[in-house]
């Protein structure tokens, strides 16, 4: 919370890792809680400056992407009864991205930490790769096959049920 | 590629039927997907789609006595037929009834049931891991004795524990007031059984054969004094503290039957206590308070009896109607309508009988040491 409303930031800068600058509402900020946190630790400090806050493991396209979520939520944030709307919003912008676009975009959920996003993001790659084979998931997330046929033998008979 | 920390979160929103395939992935995979810090993630994840109106049903059919479960969610009520598909869970050596499966609890996706041999298990329906519990050193002989059973999680102790109620036939009348109470709880953490303190209050909780109910860390059943049977109050036993307490009942609410239903504590009437069309069904909204009790009444055109399962999303109540009969059905009862849709089940011979709800989970029911304490 702001100490002081003379202290009291209502825009920032964010940097991206390609250095593009984005100019921030901080309501629109304060959906990620790495840019809440640097606001409310400069709002301590009672700096009027605007402050820039770079980011170094997110490219412009993809800040892009987390800034239109975070605007978006931003503008439901007091409001639970357009719940069903968002839902619908937050699928039709998911659907959107190839995969790599999602890998990106839920690493940068996770490191900006806007914990909505980052469950969307995995929820909705959960449901795409829940009907996968073994060997699709294999492919997928690069992953060498270490059991003994044997081994892989026995771990599928005790979970033969899930193959059905 | 994804850091190991993301997909293990991506991984943790998946079915508990996709995670066991993928146990098959590689060996890193297989131990991801089985630590117990995992599995309580998938937990409270798959708490809240259920939340958002997902249950999962017991059955046992009339014919091969064996175990069945089907997976409802809220969206089925928008369908004009409800048709479900139950899946047979075949456990060798073990052959059910309905008496069985009517006694039936479940809790974070755990049920435990007896066989038609009175063996104890405690089985995962979802993961299909079943443990047979060792019958309790302390146990009272069954030929002279009630016991009534309770399955929860004690929170404290990350552990879940199987409690025991028992009582002595009393061969002289029924004055219960001096039967005496013995109490013992299976902790599945430890693989053993041990004694707890009888309930300092005056009530007898055998009367009514029901399993007890989990709801909020503490196992429920109604309590009433022989000399008046009515229940008015219910016995409450918490799992961390290994000890009764006592939650009170508004006078007005006269049901003998507990029932949890979206994370509620529910009373309802058996059906003598029915009144003409309506079965009254009371929920307490906010757990041990009074003033939170709420009543919503199940209206059904003909005179039959009623057993609510569960509550899918806010209003879509499933329950069991006609039951003991060959002619039981499934119905989802809307309650903000008062309408009601008849559940087709397939994949089950017709003749069924209906057990309980559970939660599809990872839990398993074989003892663990390592404690999950952080979540």
């Amino acid at each position: 919370m702001a100490s002081s409303s003379s202290s009291s930031l209502s825009r920032v800068v964010v940097k991206s890792s390609d250095n593009n600058l984005f100019v921030v509402n901080k309501k629109v900020a304060s959906q990620s809680q790495l840019l809440k946190q640097c606001i409310d630790n400069m709002e301590e400090k009672g700096t009027n400056d605007v402050i820039l806050i770079p980011l170094s493991n997110v490219t412009s396209n993809i800040l892009t992407l987390v800034l239109e979520y975070c605007e978006k939520h931003a503008d439901f944030a007091d409001d639970d009864n357009n719940n069903q709307e968002l839902k619908q919003w937050d699928h039709e912008f998911l659907k959107k991205f190839d995969y790599a676009t999602l890998n990106s975009l839920t690493m940068a959920a996770d490191y900006m930490v806007t914990k909505s996003l980052l469950n969307l993001c995995c929820q909705f790659i959960a449901d795409s790769i829940k009907d996968l084979t073994v060997q699709q998931i294999r492919q997928i997330f690069d992953i060498k096959n270490d059991f003994t046929p044997q081994e892989e033998a026995d771990i599928k008979n005790e979970n033969a049920w899930a193959f059905r | 590629m994804l850091p190991q920390e993301i997909i293990s979160d991506i991984l943790s929103h998946l079915p508990a039927k996709s995670i066991c395939r993928f146990r098959c992935v590689s060996k890193p995979w297989k131990s991801l997907l089985s630590q117990p810090h995992f599995i309580k993630t998938h937990l409270n994840r798959t708490k809240q789609l259920l939340a958002d109106g997902e249950a999962s049903l017991i059955f046992v059919s009339h014919d091969s006595c064996s175990l069945y479960s089907t997976h409802l969610k809220y969206t089925h009520h928008l369908s004009h037929n409800i048709t479900t598909f139950a899946t047979k869970l075949s456990f060798d050596n073990h052959l059910f009834s309905y008496a069985n499966v009517f006694h039936m609890v479940s809790c974070d996706g755990l049920i435990l049931v007896k066989d038609k041999k009175n063996k104890s298990l405690l089985i995962n329906p979802t993961t299909r891991e079943i443990k047979e519990l060792p019958t309790s050193p302390y146990a009272l002989n069954p030929r002279f004795s009630n016991t009534v059973y309770g399955l929860g999680y004690d929170s404290v102790n990350d552990d879940y524990k199987v409690v025991t109620v028992s009582y002595y036939h009393n061969f002289h009348g029924y004055d219960h007031c001096s039967t005496k109470m013995f109490v013992n709880v299976y902790s599945v953490r430890k693989g053993t059984w041990q004694r707890a303190e009888s309930s300092p209050h005056d009530y007898d909780i055998g009367f009514s054969f029901s399993s007890g109910i989990f709801v909020d860390g503490h196992i429920h059943w109604l309590g009433a004094r022989l000399s008046n049977n009515a229940s008015s109050f219910i016995a409450a036993f918490d799992l961390g503290e290994d000890n009764f307490c006592k939650l009170s009942i508004p006078t007005w609410v006269a049901s003998n039957h507990l029932v949890e239903l979206g994370g509620c504590l529910c009373c309802y009437p058996s059906v003598m206590l029915a009144t003409g069309n309506a079965t009254d069904v009371y929920m307490m909204k906010e757990y041990g308070v009074m003033k939170s009790w709420a009543k919503f009444t199940v209206i059904h055109p003909e005179h039959l009896s009623l057993r609510p399962l569960c509550l899918l999303g806010t209003n879509q109540l499933v329950l069991v109607k006609n039951e003991g009969s060959i002619g039981a059905k499934l119905v989802m009862y809307n309650l903000a309508g008062g309408s009601s849709k008849d559940i087709v089940v397939h994949g089950i011979p017709n003749e069924f009988f209906v057990g309980g709800s559970f939660m599809e989970s990872l839990v398993s029911p074989h003892c663990t040491t390592e404690a999950v304490t952080h979540c």
